[in-house]
């Protein structure tokens, strides 16, 4: 096979014999960004919005710099004829582009007399510009069934549900602020969940379960294993047969990890829901970084069946639209309205607040409702 | 746009609304379709465990995954690249990765949420798909227990807020330590992430194992002809004040009363180093008279209040205007967010925040990062001291951390202060 000299081995005079090391190239940033952006680094001191997805920073020397948000597809999957059609906007209309962190595209440097045009073409070709400002920002999630094994439920499915239903709110800026939405497949939440304003986590129902053939059958690290389980749940047990495990119900956190370990032994079982969590933001304004909280545990979210989600988190949405003071977050809304408050207001089981007066009941028989006691 | 066939119902279900689908993605190009097919109808992933692997020529940056239907698929490999920091794609970068997908793998790419960008191949294209990203200038790596890829927020070639320049440093950081993103073998993976400021728009301090956040130690300055403008055109003082978390902005006239506990804000010359706001660029400039100084603010960490009175003649400023009580500020952006008249103080560095984590594995579950060290300076874009840091408690960490043990469990366990006795960290005064 014919092999290219790589830029590594060029730096140290290597020859192309030598191809047992990985090349060693961190990419430099600065090569995707022109000269003419780079000399303005620095020289931003506000941005406004002009409209949804079009953001202009203002520069000190009066200058300014247009960026184009749009929303790409869930997930950041994009097929090569779409990253050309990405590419040949960038070269029609701005100076380079960046994939936000949140699995957005963004344009920057586009020339103000082709703004116009450039949105209608955008518009017309599927992939609108929106999600700036008080808008619901680009939903982000994580692989899950396209290619991820560890899926206890659809985070793109789901993604592409929500931002469809959603839709008004991603192009209008009606919201009180920004409105961003987290989708995970499973409890390692790569899509996040527990960052975002709702957030939507896989969640798997009963523990996994030991294959006893398979896990005698597979030449399993018991060390790591129970190394691995954060909850201490994993017990081993010797048999005449060799070493198995046990797996405590009552300490298992459903988190999945003894499966990466030994996927051969231990199996995920299918039975899977979501959980809703409310209320996380990051940045360091206000109280710092706040994971959001959990407030409906369990949501049916078999494949396609979303209506359950769509209306809790429409729930949400409609009451901080009520109550919410522009400006104002998820976060600080709940924190300044309360938890009972809130949960009355979107229909949620509600709890009462330390030192309201009513008793929460405790529920000391398994298996029975607090209602029927 | 390609569409998929009457034999994908479910798949053909996402493809009916507004937004734009990741199906049509999905059919535009060579991915099995019929595997994502089957797990939605299963309501289980079509996927099985397959898991990062180190092949000749490549110890990181492959994987696989096993196939639950081998009639459709026996596995299905994938590359993980390590991304410029600050999500910047040229269109060249852009075009070389769709053609490398093409030729390569099932043109498709998939730009992750942790910040990498991967696309599907087969394990006999793996060293053939590297070396033709190596011809274009990228490499793979970022999997398995290593350093993961450093990623960084867009920096101040685009933002106004940034304090640090976040991608020049996760790119030094990258560089320096491209062995570790390469060759796993530590404990577990560890992420990092670098934020221009503490706003943390990538939540690194919530995503990544170790972030550096910009952060400034002086506190803000106020350009008063800027915030007379910004008034003059609607600006909400009130609101303004409400946003603060701490409650360190008020109107002037408390200040002109002399409290001696309350500092200013901006120096003798506000944004002197250029910073002149182009918001109104007819505006009149309404001259030196709106110029309000009391104190000058020498440190946001005089505590014992203690502070210079270095200018008397004080001409009374012509509207509402603010100050900021430095013993209150938190050096967030609240205000700074709000307001075009405030700008960050002048004295940066970046904030060490390590052991956070989104996922339910481990002790701790998802956590927010311990802030080890709140301020290090950063001085003309030297980023040697940061390395040294990095590169010491990696080392630290990846000595002492249990087998699996992520940075934030292992900081829970031992406990901040250990680790930076450890690393010999000495309290300045």
């Amino acid at each position: 096979m014919e092999r290219v000299q790589t830029e590594a081995e060029r730096r140290v005079g290597m020859t192309a014999d030598i191809t047992e090391l990985p090349a060693g190239i961190m990419p430099d940033y600065r090569r995707e960004i022109p000269p003419e952006l780079r000399q303005r680094q620095g020289s931003w001191v506000w941005h406004e919005l002009v409209r949804p997805g079009v953001l202009r920073h203002l520069g000190a020397d009066g200058g300014e710099l247009f960026t184009v948000r749009i929303l790409l597809p869930p997930n950041g999957i994009l097929s090569a004829p779409t990253l050309r059609q990405l590419a040949h906007w960038i070269r029609k209309y701005a100076l380079t582009g960046r994939r936000t962190s949140r699995q957005g595209f963004e344009f920057v440097g586009v020339q103000p007399a082709v703004l116009g045009e450039m949105l209608a073409e955008l518009q017309a070709a599927g992939f609108p510009a929106g999600g700036t400002g008080n808008t619901l920002h680009q939903v982000k999630c994580c692989t899950s069934f396209i290619h991820c094994q560890n899926a206890a439920i659809d985070a793109p499915s789901i993604a592409q549900v929500i931002t469809d239903y959603f839709y008004d709110d991603f192009l209008h800026p009606e919201l009180p602020a920004a409105l961003k939405i987290s989708v995970s497949g499973c409890p390692n939440q790569c899509g996040g969940g527990v960052e975002a304003d709702i957030g939507i986590m896989g969640r798997y129902e009963s523990i996994p379960e030991v294959d006893e053939e398979g896990f005698l059958n597979a030449n399993i690290d018991i060390g790591l294993l129970l190394s691995w389980c954060p909850t201490g749940a994993i017990q081993p047990r010797e048999t005449a047969r060799g070493t198995l495990v046990t797996i405590d119900a009552g300490r298992c956190a459903r988190c999945t990890s003894c499966v990466q370990v030994a996927p051969e032994g231990i199996k995920l079982q299918q039975r899977s829901y979501a959980a809703i969590a409310v209320g996380g933001h990051g940045g360091n304004s206000r109280y710092g970084s706040e994971m959001a909280t959990v407030v409906w545990p369990r949501v049916t979210a078999q494949p396609l069946q979303y209506g359950q989600l769509l209306e809790r988190i429409a729930a949400i949405i409609n009451y901080w639209r009520r109550v919410g003071i522009p400006g104002e977050r998820l976060a600080a809304c709940l924190q300044r309205t309360g938890w009972e408050e809130f949960l009355a207001g979107v229909g949620a089981e509600p709890f009462a607040e330390p030192g309201t007066g009513r008793r929460a009941v405790a529920n000391k028989r398994k298996g029975i409702e607090a209602g029927q006691l | 746009m390609a569409q998929p066939g009457p034999e994908y119902p479910f798949c053909r279900r996402l493809i009916q609304g507004p937004s734009p689908s990741f199906i049509r993605e999905l059919a535009a190009s060579r991915y099995p379709l019929a595997m994502y097919e089957k797990g939605l109808e299963q309501g289980a992933s079509a996927y099985g465990h397959g898991g990062y692997i180190s092949i000749p020529e490549l110890p990181a940056g492959v994987a696989v995954r096993s196939s639950c239907y081998p009639e459709i698929i026996d596995e299905s490999a994938y590359v993980r690249i390590l991304a410029p920091a600050g999500g910047w794609l040229s269109a060249g970068t852009l075009e070389e990765l769709a053609a490398c997908a093409e030729d390569y793998g099932r043109g498709l790419v998939h730009l992750t949420s942790g910040g990498t960008i991967e696309f599907y191949t087969t394990r006999a294209q793996m060293v053939a798909t590297a070396r033709k990203l190596n011809a274009a200038g990228l490499d793979v790596g970022s999997t398995g227990d290593d350093l993961r890829c450093l990623t960084a927020c867009c920096g101040p070639a685009r933002c106004e807020m940034a304090l640090v320049d976040a991608p020049a440093l996760a790119t030094y950081l990258g560089q320096r330590f491209i062995d570790e993103q390469q060759y796993p073998g530590y404990p577990q993976k560890v992420k990092s992430g670098v934020s221009g400021c503490p706003n943390d728009c990538i939540r690194a301090m919530m995503q990544k194992d170790h972030s550096f956040i910009g952060v400034y130690r002086d506190v803000p300055r106020i350009d008063h002809e800027t915030l007379t403008v910004w008034l003059q055109k609607g600006g909400d003082l009130d609101r303004l004040i409400a946003a603060c978390p701490a409650g360190a902005l008020s109107r002037s006239e408390a200040a002109a009363e002399g409290d001696a506990e309350r500092g200013n804000l901006d120096g003798d010359r506000s944004f002197a180093d250029g910073e002149v706001l182009a918001i109104n660029a007819t505006r009149e400039k309404p001259g030196a008279a709106g110029r309000l100084q009391s104190f000058a603010m020498n440190s946001g960490r005089q505590a014992g209040g203690r502070k210079l009175p270095v200018e008397t003649d004080v001409q009374a400023p012509p509207a509402p205007s603010l100050v900021i009580d430095a013993g209150k500020c938190r050096r967030c952006m609240a205000c700074i967010n709000l307001c075009p008249a405030i700008r960050p103080g002048r004295e940066r560095g970046v904030a060490w925040v390590a052991g956070g984590k989104y996922g339910h594995r481990g002790a701790g579950g998802p956590m927010v990062g311990y802030v080890l060290v709140p301020f290090i300076p950063i001085k003309d874009g030297d980023y040697t001291a940061i390395g040294d840091l990095y590169g010491a408690f990696l080392e630290f960490w990846a000595d002492n951390a249990r087998k699996k043990e992520r940075v934030g469990d292992f900081i829970t366990r031992i406990g901040p202060r250990r680790v930076l006795e450890e690393l010999g960290w000495k309290r300045s005064q």
